[in-house]
């Protein structure tokens, strides 16, 4: 996944990209994986500027859905600081650049609660359960969407 | 005419990468690819 030129392009843009070394760098990996409870390869964190762990993807991904997990973590650290607008930009860039994913009925679900959350106008569920029932039909973020059906 | 081959420059101090401080997240790969 590290050898796609998006990601390589997308990692240096938007991260400062910091390897931890099983073998490399032991103390290192001991050290960092007790305190983020990594305790298997690949682990890939997103960390923000804080320290705080927004996402993890444990093991090997497709490019599309590295890409796609990326964009998720940078859209949660948006949520959780209150940056609706940004989050839900984020968010439906991922159902709309990586709609195969599944990354997309995720990013779907938090677009919904983003637009929400940042502008208190209950309708954006609504629009999201409606959205939900022509596309993800058969995942789990339909069904949470649904009692938004109203 | 060749093209070059892009790599991700990682950085492996993770304390350092933290303290700089630019705003951007860290994205930590605890890895056991090949070096």
């Amino acid at each position: 996944m590290y050898s796609d030129p998006r990601v390589v392009e997308f990692i240096q843009q938007n991260f400062i990209p910091v390897r931890v070394h099983v073998r490399e760098n032991r103390d290192e990996f001991k050290r960092l994986g007790e305190r983020f409870n990594a305790q298997w390869t690949p682990t890939t964190l997103i960390v923000d500027s804080d320290g705080n762990e927004r996402h993890r993807i444990e093991g090997f991904l497709p490019a599309d859905d590295f890409l796609a997990q990326l964009n998720l973590g940078l859209a949660k650290s948006a949520f959780a600081r209150g940056n609706f607008s940004d989050a839900e930009q984020l968010y439906r860039g991922i159902v709309e650049k990586f709609p195969n994913t599944d990354a997309g009925p995720e990013a779907l679900y938090w677009a919904g609660v983003s637009r929400y959350k940042g502008t208190g106008d209950a309708s954006a569920l609504g629009e999201t359960a409606r959205a939900f029932s022509s596309r993800y039909t058969d995942t789990s973020w339909a069904k949470k969407a649904s009692v938004w059906k109203g | 005419m060749t093209t070059a081959h892009k790599e991700i420059t990682w950085e492996r101090d993770f304390d350092a990468a933290q303290k700089r401080g630019d705003g951007k997240h860290l994205l930590v790969d605890f890895s056991a690819a090949p070096m």
